[in-house]
């Protein structure tokens, strides 16, 4: 057990040192003279040759990459083009607003998906079944940022049920002044029992929460389905058959159990994948979070800015990663033999 | 067992692969309406000049009196803020699409195939190296990798093709190594290394026509993902340029009018959502088709 958790936090080590290597090569090898993209468009030679060595290109190559190393450990991850703020600091300040949405649908998408993968799976090649599996399949197969279009057109436009955009209506921001805990208006104002924010807030989360569990949702639910009919099949659910218990019985409190680990997988990689997912999201609906600023920074060419919120999410990502394979096999004596 | 079952049974035997493959497909309803809407799709593509209104709307043309029309009888779909027809554009679009999955997937193909086939055969320092670069790779959400890369290389559809590949060929190297470690021990590579034929020669003409099946089939279920990435790309702005009538762009664009002119976003999109949709509904056959736990279960 032990030797397996030491293997695993180590390769996690290599494959963090390779995603640097990676991240380095993209920013400073990929364009054609980073140089001359940093002092933009318009400078003269000379101040491309003077950012050339302000830059350290002028360094050989293992030079630049040690640099860059050193800086990345020690927080410093470039200053933004736009903002003119460190990224760090930028990701501080746009992380809560994207946390508080990516939760929020995450929490949506599992509440729905496992029920629904787990029916459609008891209800193998069944009408309920057909049902869930187009369900599942289409959510995956939506454009997030169309369907971000969509429900504002519908739900803005035409019914009038919720705001169009941003976290907070401007008029409630400056009446209902918030002290700042987490950074996110909707826990913020829960927990200070402040009922007209939180309202507000709530109401402006729904249609992006929605739009962002679409593609979770239907991986849950297809990966439910598919465990839970591998674990159906074994012999020890036919078993528990022959011994009269019900079928809701073994369903929930047998098969469940067994098949629950893909999904939890399925689970925790989302949620990381959610934070790249963003990007079209929040741009559509002016949710002002990390994928709202790399969006902004894309557009911009701002490449520290691009750079940090991609070393930020395969972080996160390769954190999930290592977590959920613990947890597996802490979970599943099964896994520690492999 | 009934007797129809049994009739079944006799049936599947009797069947090749790929007659019996087939045979399956067609028991599943949602991989039929997929693959007939990609046939579809691809004759859309092939005769886009033919099928739509106005050709010429697919280009930079602007008739100004006619811009912004809801659906018409003229204008199915409606007009755009230069007064082209969207139907014209979205017929357009769908050769878009169709061609830079097929070369995003093709240079993904390129570079991820010959490097699991390196990596499987020779095993060791090499197999080592080049399985680490793979995992470090897939050590990023493919969307975020593919934006990055996209943003470092300057928007066009050129540069979109390749961020996606270059976000996708993992997947093919650790296919085509798993293949390859298991080829490499056959009777039948054996006996072509006993006779001396040489490496790259039994790499490229014993072993990568036997491993070539399930990359076919990986590769067409990544199909649907390829093109939403596509579209998402260009809608970020980091893949087609206007005018180009590609989908992702065509919502992007309609951002500005969607609100007054609904029609603007939703056929654009809803070509985008068919098209994924299609072909990720002929991918889910192709799985089930190919775990016998989900088929038989």
């Amino acid at each position: 057990m032990r030797t397996y958790i030491i293997r695993r936090l180590l390769l996690g080590v290599l494959v963090l040192l390779g995603l640097t290597l990676l991240t380095f090569f993209i920013a400073r090898v990929v364009p054609s003279d980073p140089a001359a993209r940093w002092v933009g468009p318009r400078a003269t030679l000379d101040q491309i040759a003077r950012a050339r060595v302000q830059l350290g290109l002028d360094k050989p190559i293992y030079v630049q990459y040690l640099r860059y190393m050193a800086d990345l450990v020690h927080g410093n991850w470039g200053t933004s083009i736009v903002t003119h703020q460190p990224v760090l600091r930028d990701i501080k300040i746009y992380l809560p607003a994207s946390l508080e949405l990516i939760i929020s649908g995450m929490i949506l998408a599992v509440v729905i998906g496992i029920p629904l993968g787990v029916v459609s799976a008891a209800h193998k090649d069944r009408a309920i079944d057909h049902l869930s599996r187009a369900f599942s399949i289409g959510a995956v197969s939506l454009p997030t940022f169309w369907v971000a279009m969509i429900l504002q057109l519908v739900f803005f436009g035409y019914l009038r049920l919720f705001p169009l955009s941003g976290e907070l209506d401007p008029a409630i921001k400056l009446a209902y002044p918030m002290h700042q805990i987490t950074g996110s208006y909707l826990f913020d104002s829960l927990i200070t029992g402040n009922w007209v924010v939180f309202t507000n807030a709530f109401s402006h989360l729904i249609l992006p929460a929605v739009t962002l569990a679409a593609y979770p949702l239907g991986l849950i639910t297809r990966m439910t389905r598919s465990s839970m009919l591998e674990v159906l099949n074994e012999d020890y659910v036919r078993v528990a058959r022959a011994y009269g218990m019900t079928e809701r019985r073994i369903t929930y409190l047998y098969a469940l159990k067994n098949a629950i680990g893909p999904t939890v997988t399925v689970i925790a990689l989302t949620t990381a994948y959610s934070l790249a997912g963003t990007f079209l999201i929040e741009a559509v609906f002016n949710w002002p979070g990390l994928g709202h600023y790399a969006a902004d920074a894309v557009l911009a060419a701002d490449y520290p800015a691009i750079m940090g919120v991609t070393i930020l999410v395969a972080i996160f990502y390769i954190a999930m990663n290592l977590a959920v394979d613990i947890v597996q096999a802490i979970l599943d004596p099964r896994i520690k033999a492999a | 067992m009934s007797a129809i079952d049994l009739a079944h049974e006799k049936r599947r035997s009797a069947l090749p692969g790929l007659a019996y493959g087939f045979y399956l497909l067609r028991k599943n309803v949602l991989t039929m309406i997929g693959l007939l809407i990609v046939l579809v799709l691809i004759l859309v593509a092939i005769l886009a000049p033919l099928v739509a209104p106005y050709p010429k709307d697919a280009s930079a043309d602007v008739h100004i009196e006619q811009r912004l029309q809801a659906p018409s009888r003229s204008h199915l779909f409606g007009t755009d803020e230069m007064g082209r027809d969207m139907l014209s554009r979205v017929v357009f679009g769908a050769r878009i699409s169709l061609t830079v999955g097929l070369i995003a997937i093709g240079l993904a193909l390129l570079v991820g195939v010959p490097l699991g086939l390196f990596a499987g055969y020779f095993g060791g320092f090499i197999d080592e190296l080049i399985m680490r670069v793979t995992d470090i790779f897939l050590s990023f959400p493919p969307l975020l990798l593919a934006t990055s890369i996209a943003a470092m290389l300057g928007p066009s559809l050129t540069n979109a093709m390749i961020a996606i590949a270059l976000s996708w060929w993992p997947w093919y190297t650790r296919l085509i190594r798993g293949q390859a470690v298991s080829l490499r021990e056959r009777g039948f590579v054996e006996a072509a290394r006993a006779i001396g034929v040489p490496k790259p020669r039994i790499i490229f003409r014993h072993i990568l026509p036997n491993a070539v099946a399930p990359i076919v089939v990986q590769a067409s279920m990544d199909f649907g993902s390829i093109i939403l990435e596509s579209a998402s790309l260009s809608f970020l702005g980091l893949g087609a340029q206007p005018p180009q009538p590609e989908w992702g762009l065509v919502v992007s664009i309609g951002r500005n009018f969607f609100m007054t002119s609904w029609w603007y976003v939703t056929f654009p999109g809803l070509a985008i959502f068919l098209a994924v949709l299609a072909f990720n509904f002929v991918g889910d056959g192709l799985r089930e088709l190919l775990d016998p736990k989900t088929r038989e279960g």
